[in-house]
């Protein structure tokens, strides 16, 4: 009894210390960044812990017109993408979820496949199609681009949540003589709301943070969003990168980014495994 | 009127078959755009001499693009390192994610709380995580050479990202930080699938832990496992940002997708560039197929 | 204007045939009950009627007009699910009033409508509670109601009270009753209650694979089944059968059963038959054809007792008694019928009546 005891305690205590590094492993690069985001001028370059608590950097950043610009532009960009990719993606899982068609299979394929299409495979194509379309060197070709990686899972995530849902509530409105556009707005839409949030905020992440096609389909400073703006900022020579505002400007994308996985941890985590564990 | 008088005359089945088509027409007009379309093109492109700036006047030149393709030792070298990384990287997390994901699975406080914790590195942007790194590991007034000197392990600061040798392996492992959470997720999931019983009966059976990990978890968990495992090989072999932003410039951590757009965009070559991206849609089409083949993963992915 | 004719209806899933040329007609403000086993197909045929379910073959009508093409929401029909099929995000009164407002109707109509029916079924207190805060029964009130708000001439329910507990399926049967008693509007019910097809039903559709086994009164299917299929569907505790050989004479039929033989009016059959006997038809101790038995068990009910007795080697029979019987297990009795009680069934399981004179 007193042996298993003890070992007991032992166990708990290895996997509280196997906890606290994975923890530190994980937390201290940001805790550096914040403390080297708050440290000013030359002050960064001494490895000293703890922050001088200087907001310098911060002031820097948020007086520049580009930087700021940026922001916006990240900020129309990845909430377009999740209006759309979710308005379009509510259509087709209502489609593909809970009508018995000829096709339907062969289209569930087709998301699958291309949702593992490599972005770098289309590039020479979409860079055409984004010319054509009149929209090289604006967010709207971001806005368009990024539907390759948010629709197809928002579809696929969509239906499955779809078809789990009672067919006699569809049959209810159906004979309450609602149409099937209807029955998606007033029936299913409201009964979807974690759903809703899980893919929303999975699309609202991926256009956050998208860097290839950001750099490559827009052309100006004013139209950049912040991953390019951060992956950019340079000083004139190696000894004056300006590492503290690149860690200020990093700060800034990220405290959304992690408020929003903070709150939304289980959301988050039931839409990436939705697609990925059911079957 | 008359669609009503239609609708009618079309039966129930139909006219639900028909319903489908119109919610689905907006979702397959965008990824014809977006994707099927571009991918054509893209294939189309390898085999012109087509010029980025200006696309629209090109002449058909069979196979040259593939051929120089396949000449340059750069492409060649990018394949290597993307294969290289994906491998090594794509390993490790495997592994670290596993352990993480059964230490997360043990029932005690904290749980939570770690779980929240792990999701932040891979929810914010690549970029912003390279250059964190970038900066950590700077060579003369990075934390990293810093502690490591205060340590007594090195006398001068070394130059992680602008030594050939060093670079790669700091890149996996800035990409093991990154996504190993990903991965914990999703084998979490799987863990949390598992039948309980079996593990009440093999304790009572007096079966070891370890044997229990081996014989039962495992096995189980195996699918979850190569879900994720295929789900973090598509990401790894199209890196791009990490590379990029780590080390821009350097041959050593040339990826495929990085090799692609340089060709495209600053050689504006739309031929060899085309050309790159097809083989490396290729090159993923096929790993995809030998994996999903090989891990009889086709009725789990499709099990609709 | 809102009776059903069902012509040759035929309803295949693939190659599956679920429902095979079905005819029936339900006239105007008749409560028409669908009883059967689970999986005979009574839901699809209703659904079929609701316009939920494509018709694959023959013809539907409703109020005399084509139906197989109509949508479901223009066949003038109300219908009531098993699962009540609330909308879950909605208040009562707006679960009660959508169907109103997806007419675009106007809101003070709609609020007007809502009340009265709410008014109607006493559920006025519910009105601001959402489904999930009510009980199984409220919640069948609110579906009923849903379906009286819409006022149409035709009501369809598909097991509205399997999900209920025994207190409540009476409560709710009678609330049925009394709403069909008041609108007077057609109604096609599903069950596999036999109970329930008894008390409400003004005709019963037994149902058998798809095909119809027997339409009738409660009573004619009760005193008059055609098959044993029927006679075994209707009626609690069911019928007890025993097997017996009807041999046929000039002038009448000589039936032995459990070795005691007796004549009946003539019988145009020769060979082995079976018994129909409904437990409440079993006298203790008399009728006019008697047989030995052993009493097994004897369940008292209160007012009257079940009595489980064996009969010949290894029969069960079971019947009911006024009171309470003194009885003990293993006690020898005889157990006794009129012969105009007895169901005669031959080897096709259909029933056998006499030739007519
Ligand atoms: N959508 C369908 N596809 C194939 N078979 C079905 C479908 N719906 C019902 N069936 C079959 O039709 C038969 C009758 O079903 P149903 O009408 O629901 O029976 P009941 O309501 O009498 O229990 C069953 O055998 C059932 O399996
Ligand atoms: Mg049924």
């Amino acid at each position: 009894m007193v042996r298993s005891n003890t070992r007991k305690r032992l166990h708990q205590v290895a996997i509280y210390s196997l906890f606290g590094i994975v923890a530190l492993y994980t937390l201290f690069p940001f805790y550096w960044m914040i403390a080297s985001s708050l440290k000013s001028g030359q002050a960064i370059f001494d490895v000293t812990f703890f922050p001088d608590l200087k907001f310098n950097n911060y002031a820097a950043i948020l007086s520049d017109g580009v930087f700021l610009r940026s922001l916006l532009n990240s900020l129309i960009v990845a909430f377009s993408v999740v209006a759309l990719s979710l308005v379009l993606a509510i259509a087709a899982a209502y489609a593909l979820g809970r009508i018995d068609f000829r096709g339907r299979s062969p289209i569930m394929l087709l998301v699958l496949a291309v949702s593992m299409f490599p972005q770098i495979a289309l590039l020479s194509g979409l860079f055409e199609m984004i010319r054509w379309l009149g929209l090289y060197n604006t967010v709207g070709s971001l806005i368009f681009a990024y539907m390759i990686f948010t629709l197809p899972f928002n579809i696929w995530v969509l239906t499955t949540f779809m078809r789990d849902l009672p067919k006699q509530i569809e049959e209810a409105a159906i004979m309450d003589g609602c149409s099937p556009l209807r029955i998606v707005r007033c029936i299913f839409l409201p009964m979807m709301g974690p759903a809703l949030i899980s893919t929303g905020l999975l699309a609202f992440i991926a256009s956050w943070n998208e860097f290839m096609f950001a750099l490559t389909f827009i052309l100006t400073d004013e139209n950049r969003t912040v991953p390019v703006a951060i992956a950019l900022i340079s000083g004139s020579s190696r000894y004056e990168f300006p590492y503290g505002a690149i860690m200020a400007a990093s700060t800034i994308v990220t405290v959304p980014l992690v408020i929003l996985a903070l709150i939304f941890q289980k959301h988050i985590v039931s839409g990436l495994t939705a697609g990925a564990v059911k079957g | 009127m008359v669609s009503g008088v239609l609708m009618k005359s079309l039966g129930l089945r139909q006219a639900r078959a028909r319903t489908a088509w119109w919610f689905l027409a907006p979702s397959l007009l965008v990824l014809t755009a977006v994707a099927l379309w571009p991918l054509g093109r893209t294939f189309v492109f390898s085999f012109t001499d087509a010029l980025l700036t200006e696309p629209d006047f090109y002449s058909y030149i069979g196979f040259d693009n593939y051929r120089a393709l396949f000449e340059d030792p750069l492409w060649w070298q990018s394949v290597r390192n993307t294969l290289y990384f994906t491998v090594i990287s794509v390993s490790i997390e495997t592994v670290l994610g596993l352990t993480i994901a059964l230490l997360l699975n043990s029932h005690i406080a904290g749980r939570g709380a770690m779980r929240a914790i792990i999701l932040i590195p891979w929810s914010i942007p690549v970029v912003v995580s390279a250059r964190m790194w970038q900066w950590m590991l700077h060579d003369q007034f990075g934390i990293v050479n810093h502690v490591l000197k205060m340590a007594g392990f090195i006398d001068s600061g070394i130059a992680w990202t602008a030594n050939a040798s060093l670079v790669m392996p700091v890149i996996i492992a800035v990409d093991v930080w990154i996504t190993t959470p990903f991965m914990v997720l999703l084998i979490l999931a799987g863990l949390q699938m598992l039948p309980r019983g079996i593990y009440e009966v093999a304790a009572i059976d007096g079966v070891p832990a370890w044997k229990q990990f081996t014989s039962l978890t495992l096995p189980l968990l195996a699918p979850s496992i190569a879900v994720a495992v295929l789900f973090r090989l598509l990401d790894a072999l199209r890196m791009f940002d990490l590379s990029f932003v780590l080390s821009s410039n350097s041959d050593d951590t040339k990826t495929v997708s990085i090799y692609a757009r340089e060709v495209l965009v600053n050689f504006q070559d739309m031929g060899v560039g085309s050309a790159a991206s097809t083989a490396v849609f290729l090159m993923i089409a096929v790993v995809t197929a030998i994996y999903v083949t090989v891990f009889r993963l086709n009725r789990r992915l499709l099990g609709v | 204007m809102s009776g059903i004719d069902l012509t040759d209806v035929v309803k295949r899933f693939g190659a599956l045939t679920v429902i095979d040329k079905v005819n029936l007609r339900v006239g105007e403000g008749e409560f028409v009950v669908f009883v059967g086993p689970s999986g005979c197909g009574k839901s699809t045929l209703l659904r079929m009627i609701a316009g939920l379910e494509e018709i694959s073959d023959g013809e539907l009508q409703i109020g005399g007009k084509r139906m197989n093409e109509t949508p479901p929401a223009e066949r003038g029909i109300a219908m009531v699910f098993q699962s009540y099929a609330l909308y879950p995000h909605m208040s009562v009164e707006r679960n009660l009033g959508f169907a109103l407002e997806t007419a675009r109707l106007a809101a003070g109509e709609i609020k007007e409508r809502v009340s009265k029916v709410a008014r109607f079924l006493k559920i006025e207190h519910l009105l601001h509670r959402r489904p999930a805060q009510l009980s199984g029964g409220q919640q069948q009130r609110v579906a009923i109601g849903r379906a009286l708000v819409r006022s149409q001439k035709l009501f369809l329910f598909d097991e509205p009270l399997s999900n209920l507990d025994a207190d409540l399926r009476m409560e709710m049967r009678v609330e049925i009753a009394r709403i069909h008693r008041e609108l007077k509007a057609t109604t096609v019910y599903v069950t596999h209650d036999q109970l329930e097809a008894m008390t409400l039903a003004d005709r019963i559709v037994v149902l058998k694979d798809g095909r119809i086994a027997q339409v009738g009164t409660p009573m004619e299917l009760y005193e008059r089944p055609a098959s044993k299929f029927v006679a075994s569907f209707i009626g609690a505790p069911r019928m007890n059968f025993l097997p017996g050989t009807l041999r046929r004479d000039t002038g009448a039929s000589r039936l032995e059963v459990m070795g005691v033989t007796h004549t009946l009016d003539r019988i145009d059959y020769d060979g082995e038959i079976s018994i129909g006997l409904r437990p409440e038809d079993l006298i203790l101790g008399g009728g006019e054809v008697q047989i030995p038995a052993q009493v097994l068990l004897v369940e008292p009910l209160g007012g009257e007792a079940l009595v489980h007795a064996r009969v010949g080697d290894g029969q069960m029979l079971v019947m009911k008694v006024q009171g309470k019987p003194d009885l003990r297990p293993n006690a020898d009795i005889t157990v006794g019928w009129m012969r105009s009680k007895a169901h005669l069934f031959g080897a096709d399981e259909l029933a056998l009546r006499a030739a007519e004179a």
